[in-house]
């Protein structure tokens, strides 16, 4: 029966590998100067890895910018900020680090190094490149100290 | 048309007081010497800064100048720091009139400004001037009144016309684009003819466009008048669109749609068929006609019975208003189902719109990472180069976990798979729009007729309470209901005419843009056209043989492209076999034959040429004499030729003998301390 209705196919096979559509975000490239842009945008270019870690999960898309500057200037719900841990953001963090681009200081805070510094500053002085990630840390630059991010932490613990 | 350089000065203000230069400029031959490393680049670059014209050295946003204006001087050994910096250029245009520029290069003002005088301000400072100033670099400076280059175009006499961008959008042909055929800046300039044609603007087929322009071939024309048409039709185009929406929206009150609307412009009006209202009724779309003669045929029978009293009509009254209720239930039932389906629909068009702008995203982060990966310091990353920066193995282009993703897509590849979802998503909102917009059409008039059914109910219920001997309300009340539908569907159908009479203006307006755009030639140059690259074509063999070219056996078949009209030999470019020295030769020839063109023809050159070091790759002494000689001609036709050269001083009076020029000769450095 089954030889009936199912043709012989009588050709040799080739498998061709496909490569597969990977988001931005995930490319080392883009997430390396997003780092770099958003620490150069931190006081004295370094940041806490939570902070980090929580820009890191605002910038992702326009609607989590959106929100997320509505809740630090204090007029979004509650369940707006929601904070992930990305291991994306630590392995960007590694390469960049490889790359001599950050250092870590005491085990917790990172900086950017002086060849990452200038790095950053040719990827801002840059104007068509990453606008929308340049114009968010600019807006939001303000609004997120170190100790904001603590009341931002200690508030999802206390859920 | 015409620009001729008058003074050029540079003014640095150190600790030690103020240095600098100034060099007068005169018409004809005129030569800048010094020896090399001492500045002459230095005031060529100066001349172009002045200008605002720096793109053509390349897009950084850095000041090209060297450091000498930038950071320090070197005299006697002493390092100067330089504290603020200037460069002054006089200029004037073909009629006489001059003009002042002042460009700082390091000082509190901002380098994207510059200041002009209306006047002579270097030869004759006591004159009184107004001071304007403009801004460079930014977008708009060559189309905006503020912008330097739109002030200097109308100064010189240019109307810089508008060309295509590989984008698909529109810019003016940059000045800077224009420019590498009179400036040849020493650095980038010889590597061939236009070597320094900035690309960046993303300008189509920006080598011809300016060759073109320059030379005012009529090629040029054509493409301008094509552009012209082409706006033309995408304006009747919008006009066209706009009228079909207040068409529309003309019909919006009954819950009309246009039938067989014609949503691109057409030559010949009214079309085949008709556009014309179709409205939703019990169920099922009818033209607007239908539903008048329905209503109408229904009036009359109405009206061919007298008014019936309560009395007469209780009985078919209490029957029909059991129908009028059930008739209710059905369509409140239609309608909660088509309520549904507009509410599906909606969200369906939300969820596109989330995934358009997801997917936008995606694109523009996509194309980032294309800009970074060509970014110099970026570039030399060892993640850009994938591998990895402390172990050096190669690593997967992916910040997940490697056994999940081994074969990424390449940003190119990235990219155009998301252009294409973004297609496919795009054309599926187009879908659900018109959707959508039909859907609650249908709501509009189902909403009508639900109305209108509990009106009657209402009217059928107060017949039957009221006085026997009274009219009946129900049947009073159908009539005026069909009168007011009709008189309303009228008036609207009367409207929808007259904006359809207004599409025949359209259509003969797109009718005669279509019949001039067909009158353009597609293809092969004017006869005037052919005439000036003939020209050229004499001129450029006669220098070349002047010069001695060596790397042709016969350049009398030398020939200028009909294509990109550079110069071609058996249909090939130059510059593939010939000798570094020949090369520099054909620059010279060209660059030198353009000029001498336009003492022939009418063109947009500047009657202006200025070639830093023009003598590269050893030429010989007997050609560079010869280039000199030739060059002098520019006197007698008020053009200027500037070349700047290392010569040394006796070298030069042996070469120049008695051929006409002026000669500016420093020794030591150009840049010196100044008396006042």
């Amino acid at each position: 029966m089954l030889e009936t209705s199912f043709p012989k196919i009588d050709v040799p096979f080739t498998f061709t590998r496909r490569p597969e559509p990977l988001p931005p975000d995930l490319r080392p490239n883009w997430r390396v100067a997003m780092l770099l842009l958003l620490l150069r945008s931190c006081r004295s270019e370094k940041a806490s890895l939570e902070k980090l870690h929580i820009l890191n999960w605002a910038i992702r898309t326009p609607e989590s910018r959106r929100r997320f500057l509505a809740y630090v200037k204090g007029n979004g719900n509650p369940d707006d900020v929601i904070i992930r841990f990305e291991p994306g953001l630590n392995y960007a963090i590694d390469f960049a680090r490889g790359d001599g681009l950050i250092k870590i200081e005491k085990g917790k805070r990172v900086k950017l190094t002086d060849h990452g510094s200038s790095i950053a500053q040719q990827i801002d002085r840059n104007r068509d490149c990453m606008v929308e990630e340049r114009r968010f840390f600019e807006e939001v630059k303000s609004f997120v100290l170190e100790k904001d991010i603590k009341t931002l932490l200690n508030w999802e613990m206390s859920l | 048309m015409s620009l001729r350089l008058r003074q050029l000065k540079l003014r640095i203000a150190t600790p030690k007081g103020l240095y600098g230069v100034k060099i007068p400029f005169e018409d004809g031959l005129v030569i800048i010497r010094a020896d090399n490393t001492t500045g002459k680049s230095t005031c060529v670059q100066a001349i172009i800064y002045a200008l605002g014209l720096e793109r053509m050295l390349g897009p950084s946003s850095d000041v090209p100048l060297p450091h000498v204006m930038t950071e320090n001087i070197e005299d006697e050994g002493a390092e100067i720091l330089v504290l603020e910096s200037d460069v002054f250029l006089e200029i004037c245009n073909e009629r006489g009139q001059a003009m002042t520029i002042q460009r700082t290069v390091k000082g509190e003002r901002d380098s994207r400004l510059i200041s002009t005088w209306d006047g002579p301000l270097l030869s004759d400072p006591t004159g009184q001037y107004r001071q304007r100033d403009f801004f460079v670099r930014d977008p708009g400076a060559a189309t905006r009144p503020d912008g330097f280059h739109y002030y200097l175009a109308s100064f010189i006499g240019w109307e810089l016309p508008i060309v295509t961008k590989f984008d698909g959008t529109e810019c003016p042909l940059y000045m800077e684009t224009i420019f590498p055929l009179m400036i040849v800046e020493q650095k980038h300039g010889w590597g061939g003819i236009q070597s320094n044609l900035p690309t960046f603007f993303g300008i189509k087929e920006v080598a011809k466009r300016s060759i073109e322009f320059l030379a005012e071939l009529e090629a040029y024309e054509l493409a301008v008048r094509r552009q012209r048409l082409l706006q033309e039709e995408s304006n009747l185009m919008q006009k066209w669109k706009v009228l079909l929406a207040e068409c529309e929206a003309g019909i919006r009150s009954i819950g009309g749609t246009v039938n067989a609307p014609v949503t691109a412009p057409i030559a010949e009006w009214p079309p085949e068929i008709v556009p014309h209202i179709g409205v939703f009724r019990d169920g099922t779309w009818f033209s607007l006609q239908q539903a008048i003669r329905s209503d109408k045929s229904l009036l009359a029978s109405l009206e061919s019975e007298d008014i019936p009293t309560v009395e007469q009509a209780a009985d078919g009254v209490s029957e029909e208003l059991q129908e009028a209720k059930e008739i209710l239930k059905e369509k409140q039932f239609l309608l909660s189902t088509l309520f549904e389906e507009v509410g599906a629909e909606k969200s369906q068009f939300e969820a596109i719109d989330i995934r358009l702008e997801a997917l936008e995203e995606d694109l523009r982060r996509n194309r980032d990472i294309d800009k970074l990966k060509n970014f110099g310091s970026v570039a030399e990353l060892a993640i850009t180069s994938g591998t990895c920066p402390t172990c050096h193995q190669p690593v997967v282009d992916s910040l997940l976990l490697h056994k999940t993703l081994e074969y990424p897509m390449s940003i190119d590849e990235n990219i155009a798979f998301i252009n294409s979802q973004k297609a496919t998503f795009t054309r599926m909102r187009i879908n659900t729009v018109r959707v959508l917009d039909a859907k609650e059409k249908q709501l509009i008039s189902m909403h009508a007729e639900t109305d209108e059914v509990r009106a009657r109910i209402r009217a059928l219920k107060q017949t039957l309470i009221s006085d026997g001997r009274t009219p009946s309300t129900a049947a009073i009340h159908e009539r005026i209901l069909v009168e007011e539908r009709i008189r309303l569907a009228e008036k609207i159908e009367e409207d929808f005419d007259l904006c359809l009479d207004r599409f025949s203006d359209l259509a003969s307006e797109w009718k005669s843009i279509q019949e001039r755009k067909s009158e353009l030639p597609t293809k092969g140059l004017s006869p005037s056209d052919k005439d000036k690259l003939n020209r050229l074509r004499k001129l450029f063999i006669e220098q070349v043989k002047q010069y001695g070219l060596k790397s042709v056996v016969k350049p009398d078949s030398l020939e200028i492209s009909e294509d990109d009209y550079k110069p071609i030999l058996d249909g090939f470019n130059l510059t593939f076999d010939f000798s570094a020295s020949d090369n520099i030769r054909t620059i010279w020839a060209y660059l030198q034959g353009l000029l001498e063109l336009s003492r022939e023809v009418p063109t947009n050159h500047l009657d202006l040429l200025i070639l830093d070091e023009p003598r590269q790759q050893e030429t010989s002494e007997i050609s560079f004499a010869e280039l000199l000689k030739r060059a002098s001609g520019a006197a007698r036709f008020q053009q200027q030729v500037i070349f700047a050269t290392s010569e040394t001083e006796a070298n030069l009076r042996k070469i120049l003998g008695d051929v006409p020029h002026t000669c500016h000769s420093f020794v030591g450095k150009i840049v010196k301390q100044l008396d006042d």
